[in-house]
């Protein structure tokens, strides 16, 4: 919960932000960057660890489907797919 | 922002760029941040190769690689971008760690790498964002396609369009070290791209 707190801070921080940006390219894109983010902030770790988290390694490497390529990753990850 | 490029390649969008540096010995260089946000990450591989593709619509990479300067490291790229004039055209780039010099790489750009065992690259990522990818979210901006794909079979994407301001960067950055300094777990998202279909997955590694 705190988190969460933690985030709503960071996206007022980035509203705020909105009225400081003067390039109205960099401005349309802060808005837009704003509301993205505010959808997923019941899942704000993953959100905000979006750029660090880029390699999951070579489970999937060797599936020749989908189906394939989840169980391979079912030995060490708990799975959801939308 | 000034691009140095130092060579191009048959992609538009991918190309090797110079450093800022200064050489502070015969085989040693102090390097500063390139322009942009100024957020660094190092990425440490301890595996050869990551063997698939990932291809990121809101993020341009720029990749320095350090490690043993007789190693040589094989960079295949495909080109994803919607209304590209080399859409799925594919580059292969063979190279040696250099601290002189990045590797630039375009949004929509399909990337993978091998023999990166015990490389460590310096990854300064400029961030885009988008009135027009709707399901875009900085936590799942991960397209993943099997190596083995065929190139006609590569997908098509629409990059993000909007740039940001650096201080929207190094908030999120903030945030990020907020997240590791207080959470030992985190979950991921990436979509897997197979037999023509996205597949959104989130996944958690297991305790």
């Amino acid at each position: 919960m705190a988190l969460i707190e933690k985030v709503h801070s960071s996206l007022e921080e980035l509203q705020e932000l909105v009225n400081q940006t003067t390039d109205p390219l960099e401005r349309e894109g802060l808005i837009a960057f704003i509301n993205c983010i505010t959808p997923h902030l019941e899942t704000a770790s993953a959100t905000f660890l979006g750029k660090i988290a880029q390699v999951i390694g070579s489970d999937i490497s060797t599936a020749g489907s989908v189906e394939e390529a989840l169980e391979a990753l079912k030995e060490n990850f708990e799975i959801e797919i939308e | 922002m000034e691009l140095r490029i130092l060579e191009k390649s048959d992609i538009n969008g991918l190309h090797w760029g110079k450093n800022y540096y200064v050489q502070t010995g015969q085989e040693s260089f102090t390097l500063v941040a390139n322009p942009g946000p100024l957020i660094s990450d190092m990425i440490y591989f301890s595996i050869d190769s990551t063997d698939h593709f990932t291809i990121q619509v809101g993020q341009i990479d720029r990749f320095t690689f350090f490690g043993d300067p007789e190693q040589e490291i094989t960079g295949l790229f495909v080109d994803c971008r919607k209304g590209s004039p080399t859409l799925h055209k594919k580059v292969e780039l063979k190279f040696k760690p250099d601290p002189r010099k990045h590797l630039y790489i375009e949004r929509g750009i399909a990337k993978m790498f091998t023999n990166m065992k015990n490389i460590t690259v310096r990854s300064e990522p400029i961030w885009f964002s988008t009135n027009v990818n709707t399901e875009y979210n900085i936590g799942n901006d991960r397209l993943i396609v099997p190596r083995d794909t065929e190139l006609e079979n590569f997908p098509i994407v629409q990059i993000n369009e909007l740039p940001l301001p650096n201080r929207a960067l190094q908030v999120i950055l903030e945030r990020e070290q907020q997240i590791l300094r207080e959470n030992k777990e985190y979950q991921q998202s990436f979509d897997l791209y197979m037999g023509g279909s996205r597949s959104r997955v989130t996944i958690k590694k297991r305790n």
